[in-house]
Parts: C-alpha cells; structure tokens; sequence
C-alpha cells in the first residue's frame, strides 16, 4: 500500500500544475505577511508595550484618546469625514484597550503574530481550490491517459489503487495547507510582532470582545479548516470516479465551493430542510467563540455527523462504482 | 500440454449488444496463439475480459487453472499484457514508468527492470521522457513492463502497431524464444495476418464476436497452384488416380493444394505432359491462410 501511495504522490508531484499551485501558496502567504508592512499608515494605536508596567501606560494611552476625541467633540460644530472616523476607531481601541485592562492581559501589537495567523485562514478557500484541481483528476485523468488499464491488470485490488488515490489526495491537501501555514509563520515571525501572552483576545459578532487561549482557538481553527478541505477533497474525488471527467468533477466542485454559501442561505430562508444540505455544514469555523451561525438548528455535533454521512455516502459510491464498472 | 487460458462458452453485453457471442478456446502452455479478425470484431474486448478489465456477461474464464473474476488476483499473478495501446504516462521517464510499475509488483528487484530494458534494447533513451518516445519505443516499453512479473501468459493486443519491419522481426524472435524456452503462452491480436502469421502456432478467426475457425498455420501453409490446361477435365481425372488429389476447375484454372507427401509440383506436370496435356502456365499461389482469412471475413 505504502509502495502504491508513493507511486500517486510522484505522479502528483511531476504534474506542472502541482509545482504552479505550491508557488502560488507560498507566494500568497508572503504578500498576506508583508502587506500590513507595505500599507499600514504609521503606527495607529500602536502601543510600545513594556511588560514591566504595560497597565499604566495602557491606562495613559486610553485617557489620551479619550482627550483627543474630546477635544475634536467640542471644537467644531459639524465634524468633517475625517474627524469622526477618527473619533469612531478612537472609540473602538478604547473599548479594546479597556477590556484589556480588566481581564489583566497585555494587549499585542496591532500588526502582531497571532492575529496573522488567524486571518491566514481566509486563505483557506483557496487550499480548497487548489486541493480541488488536483482531486478532481485523480482518477479521471487515469482513464483519458489510458493508463488507467495498466493499473488494473496489476495483482493489486482496485480497491487497494482507489484507496491509496484517496489517501494521497487528503495527504496532498493537508501538505498545501501545511505550507500556507509554515510559510505564513515563517513570514510573520519577521513581519510582525510577537504576542506578549498566550492569550488571544478577538471581537465577537456582537461587537463585544472576548478572550481564549491561543493554542486552543487556533487548534479550533486548523481542526475546522483541515475537516473543510476532506470534504471539498473527498467531493472531487468521488466526482472524479463517477464521471471519468477532470473538467466535469473540477467545475462541478468548484461551483459548489463559490455558490455553495449563497444558495444555502437562499434555501435557509425557505426550508428547515436547508441545514442538511453539506454546503450549509462543510464550513465549521463558525462554531469558533465570537462567530454567529447564521442558520437555525445547525450545532456542532449536528454539523459533525451531516459532514460524515456525507463523506460516508460519496466515498462509498467512488468505491462502488470504481469496482463495479466496466473499463473500456 | 497443460491448458493455461481456458475460455468456455464466454459472452459478452454492452450497451444490450451482444460484442461477443458463445466463444470458447483453449490456448496451452507455450503456444502462441493470433487472435485474428477485422477491426471491431471483439478481439480487444475479449482480451479484455481475460485480463478482468471488463465484466464477463456469460461463461467463465480461467488462466492457470484461476477464475479471472473469481479469483482475480490469483489469475492475474500470471498474466502480463499490453491492452490496446501500450499508454504509459507521459510525464515520466521510460526508466520512472518501469519502477512505477516495478513498485506494483512484489519482489521484482531493479536488475530484473535493468535487464527488461536491455532486452527491448531500449537502453540508450530509457531516461528520456515517454512522450518523446516513437509508437514503437512506446511498444517496447509496454513488453518490457508485461514481462515485469515472469507471466506465465503474455497478452499483447496489436504488438505490431508502429512498428517497423526490423522491430517486428525482433518482436517475432522475441515472441518464439519466450514461447519456447519458458513455456510462455503467448496471445497476439491483429487485424492483418501477414504480420502475425509467422510468429503464431495457431490462429484463431474472430468476426463480429464469434470464433468462426481455428487454424493450425504449419499445416495450412500449403502451396496451391493454378495449372491453365489445354484438357483440365482430363488432368483433374489423372490428378485424383494418380496422386489422390482433390482439385476443381475455377474459370480456366485448374486450381489444387499441393499435399505435404509430394516434394514438388515437377511429378504432376510429367504426369501432364506424358498424357499429352499442353501446359499454359503453372503459378504458385501462396497464403492460402490468407485468402482463407479473407473468404471467412469477408461478408
């Protein structure tokens, strides 16, 4: 088996668009890392954080703030564009800040390690993109090359060679995002600032903030986003042994990952019965603390048992139909 | 001789066409044996129902005493082939195809890959990649990866495609040497019985999904000759007395099969001669497999 996966990963490997798509993802976590570099207007907020004494100075930089939003209050009678923006993101880092002073954490810089490797995760969709061109040809692209033949007349099982295609396709996605994310913290350990605590402090949904421990927010994070990239895998993949068509499975899965969410929500808006569509459960980042789930009825465990029925059902039907099927 | 391919009363559905209809034939350790018939005739899907690429409809295939269905894997430990074209991947190297396939096998050591190709002397341009190669490279490394596990039978279906008259000497050779010295049985597919003819101890006629005849080629290979007579009813009377030859008199020509007991066609022209028979002409006609092969398709 082991010998067989090796065989799919150096196939995989001499493919040219393998070598385009890893490009892409270290080429996109460095421009993600070094962009706040490149745009950020001089230092707003920023804090010299001291970790000898950072409530005080903290306590200092929130009056101060208090006093310039004030003074621009009271001058003038209508204020210009620019000052009340200026009043209102005054006003928000104060709330920040605050709620940083009672829960006793010092706050990290605003461009700052964690924060970074948080928002990597919209880059997410993008794996899933990328795991999808490759899924998608797994099997079909066997049977228009016609190697799929020699394959077969081979002493191993077909189920033996669709098993070991499957492995290397999760294996495959797992190495993609495993990148985007080495890449990404290599970047940031030069980008940015590292956090003084290991606790991350976010805002809700609700405009309130909150606070976790970092190791567990994130583990939440990489558990959500990794079960995401099985299934849109596992879709491309069945799709692929179905219909023997790279461009039909490709198309297909691609069109469920960008019209998946809104059709969802379209559905939801009709039917109780949209929660049990996969592309209602396939993202689970919003079970994270802070975020809102926008469709009623859908929990965790719910999502969780959805998300393996379907992956249950599609790997089934590749089997069966991998086994079954005449190859011509 | 020990049976290694057993095909009984095999046929086989598609699309609720029946492609191929009640076949049954044995082929025995060390044979080489032509499946021949027109394009579309159901060669290639019966190859293919051998292999177990394909479902078998009815009947039941067995190589080396193994179900093909049954117990496929088994069958297969014994079978190497090329179906239709020999498709490596493109991408790879002649040397990466080989261990990719070395690697679905087990216990074949890189020697034994290093010797295969030496043996289709594609030594020279084996780091090359496949998609460079010619049709027939791409043929030669198709054997070399059949041969990969010392199969006990050896399915090549159109072997002789792209190659060039120096390549298909060799591949004959090859073929001859393998089917002797290791009792390797060997099944080869064409559409044209000259290029198989001379490799093949048998050869089996498919048309339109039936075996229409099974033809030993040593024997069949008789020399015919077409006599043009001044009293051809005459020379078929002396012909039958004399020799016990069964001839018949076509437009002109006074058409017989020289047998193997007679050296020459010189005794039957004396014969002609000494009853006073004026002779026109004498012209061999050889291939009489093949106008056979013709008349059985043909229609």
């Amino acid at each position: 088996m082991i010998q067989l996966i090796i065989n799919e990963w150096k196939k995989v490997f001499s493919r040219k668009s393998n070598v385009i798509i890893m490009i892409f993802i270290v080429g996109l976590a460095a421009l993600f890392s070094f962009m706040p570099l490149i745009f950020s207007d001089e230092q707003t907020g920023d804090i010299t954080t001291n970790s000898d004494d950072w409530q005080s100075e903290v306590s200092q930089y929130v009056a101060q703030l208090e006093v310039e939003s004030e003074e621009i209050a009271s001058s003038n009678d209508e204020l210009t564009f620019d000052e009340s923006l200026t009043v209102s993101m005054n006003q928000s880092e104060i709330q920040r800040l605050r709620y940083h002073l009672v829960e006793g954490i010092e706050p990290p810089a605003a461009n700052n390690f964690y924060t970074n490797l948080v928002d990597a995760s919209s880059l997410n969709a993008l794996i899933g993109i990328f795991v999808t061109i490759i899924a998608s040809a797994m099997v079909s692209k066997e049977f228009s090359m016609g190697t799929i033949k020699l394959l077969l007349i081979r002493t191993q099982s077909r189920t033996k060679i669709l098993t070991s295609k499957y492995i290397t396709t999760i294996l495959l996605a797992f190495f993609y995002y495993g990148l985007l994310y080495l890449s990404t913290a290599i970047f940031s350990l030069v980008s940015t600032d590292i956090n003084p605590t290991s606790e991350y402090v976010f805002m809700t949904m609700s405009g309130n903030y909150d606070h976790s421990s970092f190791i567990s927010y994130f583990s939440g994070l990489v558990a959500s986003n990794l079960f995401y990239l099985v299934i849109i895998a596992t879709i491309a993949f069945t799709l692929s042994t179905l219909t023997r068509n790279t461009s039909l499975s490709l198309g297909t899965t691609l069109g469920a990952i960008f019209l998946g969410a809104g059709i969802t929500n379209f559905l939801a808006s009709k039917t109780e019965y949209a929660k049990y569509l996969i592309t209602a459960n396939w993202s689970m980042e919003k079970y994270l603390p802070g975020r809102i789930v926008s469709i009623e009825g859908l929990s965790l465990p719910f999502s969780v048992s959805v998300n393996i029925v379907y992956l249950v059902i599609f790997l089934g039907l590749s089997y069966y139909f991998f086994n079954e099927k005449d190859v011509l | 001789m020990t049976t290694t391919i057993a095909i009984n009363n095999v046929g086989k559905t598609l699309n609720k066409k029946k492609v191929i209809k009640d076949l049954s034939l044995d082929v025995n350790a060390g044979e080489v044996l032509g499946l021949l018939g027109p394009n579309g005739a159901g060669k290639t899907t019966l190859i293919r129902m051998i292999v177990g690429l394909i479902e078998i409809t009815e009947g039941q295939i067995s190589v080396c005493g193994h179900d093909v269905e049954k117990e496929h894997q088994d069958a297969l430990e014994n079978i190497g082939a090329i179906v239709e074209n020999p498709e490596m991947y493109p991408f790879f190297t002649g040397q990466q195809n080989l261990d990719y396939f070395r690697r679905m096998h087990k216990g074949v050591s890189k020697e034994k890959v290093a010797e295969l190709v030496d043996f289709v002397s594609l030594s020279d341009r084996i780091n090359d990649k496949v998609k460079d190669y010619s049709l027939g490279m791409k043929q030669r490394l198709g054997i070399a990866q059949a041969l990969m596990n010392d199969p006990k039978v050896l399915i090549l279906d159109e072997p002789t495609n792209g190659l060039d008259p120096a390549g298909m000497r060799e591949l004959r050779r090859y073929i001859r040497m393998l089917a002797k010295e290791k009792n390797v049985t060997v099944i080869v597919s064409s559409h044209l019985l000259s290029e198989i003819e001379l490799m093949c101890d048998r050869i089996a006629v498919i048309k339109q999904g039936e075996l229409i005849a099974v033809e030993n080629v040593k024997e069949e290979t008789k020399e015919r000759y077409h006599f043009k007579l001044s009293d051809p009813e005459k020379a078929k009377t002396l012909l039958q007395t004399h020799f016990d030859i069964k001839s018949q008199l076509t437009d002109d020509y006074l058409v017989m099969d020289l047998p193997k007991t007679i050296p020459d066609v010189s005794g039957i022209v004396k014969l002609f001669v000494e009853n006073d028979i004026a002779i026109y002409s004498v012209e061999p006609k050889e291939h009489s497999l093949e106008d056979r092969f013709m008349h059985l398709t043909a229609g």
